[in-house]
């Protein structure tokens, strides 16, 4: 059935033991040594073959039960079309629902953020006690990226709301203003152009703007020198310095199109207590999140006279991921529930309806088991898990794997970490 | 005799005998390859022929399926021999095809030899 654990030195081994022994014994029945030998190698037939098959054996006999058992399914369902029929819908929809609703639970749940180094992104925010996640403030963004020394890297991004003026007509956009280090932190690089230069952030900094990838596509048909144009936005004149790679995504940002530096600030942004800005940091190697955390809230302590609220101001650090799936995953992890139960009850039922039908089958089993291993497969296919993993190319019983592998992880925390280090608190 | 007697009296195995004569075979004790196939033949009145490379990948199969173990030992003229011995599946395997071989036998023989030869008889 598998491959064997045997060598193919020992089978060498084992035929030149054959061949010595049916040597001896013809020279024992008075046959001379040499004639004796050669009657044992032409008895043997051709020693070469048979190791050549033994080599094959192990590799082609799992491939060669296979394609068999899948022959015989199939004129089992040429025999009968409405069965097969019926089957195969039921295990289509079963399969079908489980790997849509898998589909959401890989890219919400366990695909890594699509940066660099994931697991060491942060989403860093004020909190206070009736919001455990609060925007934070252009100053307190600043002082927060001078005093700490837990983030290699701590920058802010906000949305901003424009009026895009082309030859064609106005319309109003929707762009993310982020700070300069904002890409540099993810680890993600323009796909044509240049990222924001240092300078360009500071207040009072030149209009300049990056493109979404798809910004580009539709807006500019994809063209190499888009980069260098100017657009108007609420009639002032931004230069296109870039654009995002085609993989780029980033979910707080939804729709925005274009990318500026936050390098003016709106009169109220400039006060501590004008809380706009969502901040996001990355850790230095070897500080934990414990550590981060311990940091932040003291210089939130240190800044906490400068605020006019009269409550205390902690901070928030929790994982990027956490933040940008949210509140979805128990939702996703019911779907995904109910999606296996499906695919359960499907297999379940096509499993009674084969062995029902195995009823009308027991004369044909009767004559066939006496011959050999075909019999084996005939009894497999009556039963119902084989059934489902055979007639179906496997897909369903994988897929059940997948599916409570998936869940599995998502209750067990231990599991959950070691697969999926981005959701960990430290990889 | 080994060599091959008279090959128009020989019949090729059904698929699947070999591996229920080898478990026969083996029922008495312990044998290497070569033994085996010899006690195939001369049992069958050197009817069958036992093709050696088909033999060794027979006797390869059922240690897979660990209906017989193998291990090396020594022949009683002092060879170094790999010896096969039944499994208390590979017994409970044997007993089961018997059983089923001989049901159908028996009914082939029905319908093909009338009542010639007696109830139970061997092929």
């Amino acid at each position: 059935m598998f491959r064997h654990k045997r060598s193919e030195k020992d089978f060498a081994d084992e035929v030149q033991a054959h061949l010595r022994l049916e040597a001896d014994e013809l020279e024992a029945e008075g046959l001379s040594r040499d004639e004796a030998r050669r009657r044992a190698r032409v008895a043997f037939g051709n020693v070469a073959a048979a190791e050549e098959r033994f080599h094959l054996q192990g590799r082609i006999l799992w491939l060669d039960n296979l394609v068999r058992d899948l022959k015989f399914a199939l004129r089992q369902f040429a025999k009968n079309p409405g069965f097969a029929a019926i089957a195969i819908l039921v295990l289509a929809l079963g399969i079908g629902s489980a790997v849509a609703i898998f589909a959401f639970v890989d890219a919400a749940l366990l695909e890594p953020l699509p940066y660099a180094n994931p697991s060491r992104l942060m989403a860093v925010n004020e909190s206070s006690p009736s919001s455990p996640r609060w925007p934070l403030s252009y100053p307190d963004f600043v002082d927060w990226q001078k005093m700490n020394r837990s983030f290699s890297s701590l920058e802010v991004y906000t949305y901003g709301g424009y009026l895009l003026r082309e030859p064609s007509g106005a319309e109003s956009i929707l762009a993310m203003r982020v700070s300069g280090g904002f890409f540099r932190t993810l680890g993600v690089h323009p796909a044509i152009g240049r990222d924001f230069l240092p300078g360009e952030d500071r207040l009072g900094g030149p209009n300049v703007v990056l493109l979404n990838y798809r910004t580009w596509m539709n807006r500019f048909g994809g063209q190499q020198d888009a980069v260098g144009r100017t657009i108007d936005l609420d009639g002032t004149a931004y230069t296109i310095i870039g654009v995002l790679p085609r993989t780029f995504s980033f979910g707080p940002a939804g729709n925005a199109e274009f990318w500026l530096p936050i390098n003016s600030l709106s009169p109220h942004e400039h006060s501590r207590d004008f809380y706009n800005f969502l901040g996001v940091g990355r850790l230095r190697d070897r500080v934990n999140l414990t550590a981060a955390r311990a940091e932040m809230s003291s210089i939130a302590k240190l800044l906490q006279p400068q605020h006019a609220v009269r409550f205390q101001l902690g901070v928030s650090v929790v994982p990027l991921s956490a933040v940008m799936v949210g509140d979805i995953r128990p939702v996703l992890l019911v779907l995904l529930g109910g999606a296996v139960l499906l695919l359960f009850i499907a297999c379940v039922n096509v499993g009674s309806l084969v062995l029902a039908r195995s009823e009308s089958r027991r004369r044909e089993i009767a004559v066939g088991a006496p011959w050999g291993p075909r019999a084996r497969a005939w009894y497999n296919s009556l039963s119902p898990r084989d059934f489902c993993s055979r007639c179906s190319d496997a897909a369903p019983v994988s897929q059940l794997r997948l599916g409570s592998f998936a869940f599995s992880a998502a209750w067990f925390p231990g599991i959950w970490r070691r697969t999926c280090p981005s959701s960990g608190a430290s990889s | 005799m080994t060599t091959r007697p008279t090959p128009d009296d020989r019949i090729a195995l059904l698929q699947g005998t070999l591996d229920l004569l080898i478990l026969k075979t083996l029922i008495f004790g312990r044998h290497h390859g070569q033994g085996i196939a010899r006690a195939i033949q001369r049992q069958s009145e050197e009817v069958f022929f036992v093709d050696h490379g088909s033999l060794y990948l027979a006797l390869q199969r059922l240690e897979d399926k660990k209906l017989i173990s193998a291990k090396w030992g020594l022949s009683e003229n002092n060879r170094k021999a790999r010896f096969y011995s039944l499994t208390a599946k590979g017994r409970e395997h044997l007993a089961e095809k018997t059983t089923e071989w001989q049901r159908l036998t028996r009914a082939m023989d029905l319908i093909l030899g009338g009542a010639r030869l007696p109830e139970g008889e061997e092929v």
